[in-house]
């Protein structure tokens, strides 16, 4: 069966413990038979899991380079670099410094995704100014299902809000992500001006965390993502570390690197940070939010109706944003920091590399393929009336558990072991606390 | 403090499937906790898989019913029935009890004391949101001894 998602388990270094299963934000996690094991439907990329694992047995999976490479030989190879890989290295190493080592790597072109980073701000702030102009004059109501108006760059909040949060899947930003706007823009690139055939385009993607990866192959909102295959910020770390360390001509290119590298203005650069879409975007009235529990709260006081005055909510999964995803090497700390003097030097790159430089407007913004359908994997049954029955079922089996949500069944919580026990995935005798009081009874 | 209990829908029979009843205890003034009747309500009927925008509407109602029973209605109880095709939400108090009805659903009136204005409540769009967003609404209030508020939103 094709998995949805790229969060995996490596069963040999599992040991069973309760750390996953609780801090999974959708209880998409059970531990079966002293491992544990992810429901693919309730997992939403968020990789809380990966991080706290002690025994590192969570991974993102991506595919290998070299075996990727080989696979795609023959192929022109494009390289789409997410901003946050550029803030890994020491102070020293620039932009196109850390772009020529990744086409080193074996591909033949290389585009920094803030391309299409930027790309989406300035469409996004486009849809801003439209969305308030077509509610003039509606009643509060009205104008609250449409507003705040909620980013789409982070796959983890889509997700989130595709399941738990359905009524809110209106207030979406409905354009393409910024990794498949740059990746247009690459393929028009490659195309209409080097007469490249599209078939002979092969995109690798270097990504920040699982959810851009899963994005890739479960894609949201279009049939196929416009990329080839994904491998982590890490995967490829040492080998560039390993290029960068030999790097000599740092303020030039050879005529072929400047054919081959591209990047933008620092507007989709910033976009690496939490922040620095909405202030990319020039707007006031905004809620800038990372951490996917800090979402979670927000997400249910938008629903309930609570944030007036907010035309836009920029929320990133991760805490601080793409630098601070779970397949990055620096600490997003420091990360940070190097991405505040990557913006200083945009100056000095724009009179050094002039025509690697995409503008903003060179973007064609796409919107959403298809539209965002409903995920009902909460959903106790596709039958209302048959829910019902379920429900009631819970909350009696609920009433003669511990209430400890101790996790020792395997499940996070024991509403949660309930539902497991109802849906014929658990049994009570799992519930070592209730087998255990139940014989001092006995004795 | 809610409570929950389980048992026949008052009067409503007929139907194959049991109906799911739950009832809340809402508690008079009680800002911080005001509003959590419906979200509870709101929760359930996501897991039943009932469609997004019924949900909306039934939780806009019961919402705005459980405002009112915190501000005016001296607290009270609400108890929410679950069918196949509809909820029926009633929320009844024993509190001063509504003088004029006609004027209460005008848009704009209230007669919220202070403290509430100060929380953000009292702009007088209670009951006529409540209208709204029903098919089918029922006020039965005696002054002097209380207010029953029954709302009927059908699934779609």
């Amino acid at each position: 069966m094709k998995k949805l998602h790229s969060v995996s388990l490596i069963g040999e270094l599992c040991v069973g413990c309760t750390n996953c299963i609780k801090g999974c934000p959708t209880q998409a996690i059970r531990v079966r038979g002293g491992k544990a094991t992810i429901y693919d439907i309730r997992c939403i990329d968020c990789a809380q899991c990966i991080r706290i694992c002690p025994y590192h047995a969570k991974i993102a999976v991506t595919d290998t380079l070299e075996e990727r490479l080989a696979a795609a030989s023959g192929k022109v190879k494009v390289a789409i670099v997410n901003p946050a890989l550029l803030t890994q290295f020491e102070s020293n190493v620039s932009r196109i410094d850390v772009l020529k080592a990744v086409r080193q790597l074996g591909f033949d072109y290389v585009f920094d995704e803030s391309i299409g980073y930027s790309g989406y701000v300035s469409a996004a702030r486009q849809m801003l100014a439209e969305k308030h102009e077509s509610v003039q004059g509606l009643s509060d109501d009205e104008v609250s299902e449409v507003f705040p108006m909620i980013s789409t760059t982070c796959p983890v909040v889509v997700r989130l809000i595709q399941m738990k949060y359905r009524a809110l899947i209106s207030h979406l930003v409905t354009l393409d992500s910024p990794m498949e706007l740059t990746a247009q823009h690459a393929i028009d690139y490659l195309c209409l001006k080097l007469q490249i055939p599209r078939t002979l385009i092969y995109i690798c993607y270097i990504s920040p965390c699982p959810a851009k990866v899963t994005a890739v192959i479960n894609p949201l909102w279009k049939k196929k993502s416009l990329i080839s295959t994904c491998v982590g910020i890490h995967d490829v770390y040492a080998q560039l570390r390993a290029l960068l360390d030999k790097v000599t001509n740092h303020d030039s290119l050879t005529h072929e690197e400047e054919r081959a590298i591209h990047i933008s203005e620092p507007i989709g650069l910033r976009c690496a940070s939490i922040g620095g879409e909405t202030s990319g975007m020039g707007i006031e009235n905004y809620l800038s939010v990372d951490g996917i529990e800090n979402i979670i709260d927000i997400l249910e006081e938008i629903d309930r109706d609570n944030i007036k005055k907010i035309a836009y909510v920029e929320a990133t999964c991760c805490f601080g944003g793409c630098i601070g995803g779970p397949l990055t090497v620096m600490n997003r700390f420091t990360a940070s920091a190097k991405l505040r003097d990557h913006v200083h030097d945009f100056f000095m790159e724009k009179e050094l590399f002039p025509k690697q430089i995409v503008h903003e407007d060179d973007i064609i913004p796409q919107v959403w393929e298809l539209p965002l359908p409903e995920n009902h994997a909460m959903r106790l049954s596709e039958n209302i009336g048959e829910a019902m029955t379920k429900y009631e079922q819970i909350d009696e089996i609920l009433s003669t558990l511990p209430q400890l949500d101790c996790g020792a069944c395997g499940a996070p919580s024991c509403a949660a072991m309930a539902e497991d026990i109802v849906q014929g995935r658990a049994s009570i005798n799992n519930c070592i606390i209730r087998a255990k009081r139940k014989k001092l009874k006995e004795e | 403090m809610r409570s929950f209990v389980s048992g026949r829908a008052s009067g409503e029979g007929g139907c194959l499937i049991e109906p799911l009843v739950r009832q809340y205890e809402i508690r008079a003034n009680d800002f911080t906790h005001a509003g959590e009747a419906s979200s509870s309500m709101k929760k359930s009927l996501s897991r039943l898989g009932v469609r997004a925008e019924d949900i909306k509407r039934a939780s806009i109602a019961m919402y705005e019913a459980e405002i009112n029973a915190v501000i005016h209605g001296h607290g009270g109880m609400a108890e929410v029935t679950v069918f196949p095709e509809k909820v029926v939400i009633i929320i009844e108090d024993h509190g001063p009890g509504i003088p004029d009805l006609d004027q209460a659903m005008v848009a704009g009136w209230s007669t919220a004391p202070d403290i509430a204005r100060e929380m953000g409540f009292g702009a007088g769009m209670g009951l006529p949101n409540i209208k709204k967003n029903c098919d089918e609404l029922n006020i039965d209030s005696k002054v002097g001894e209380g207010t029953k508020v029954t709302m009927v939103i059908q699934f779609t």
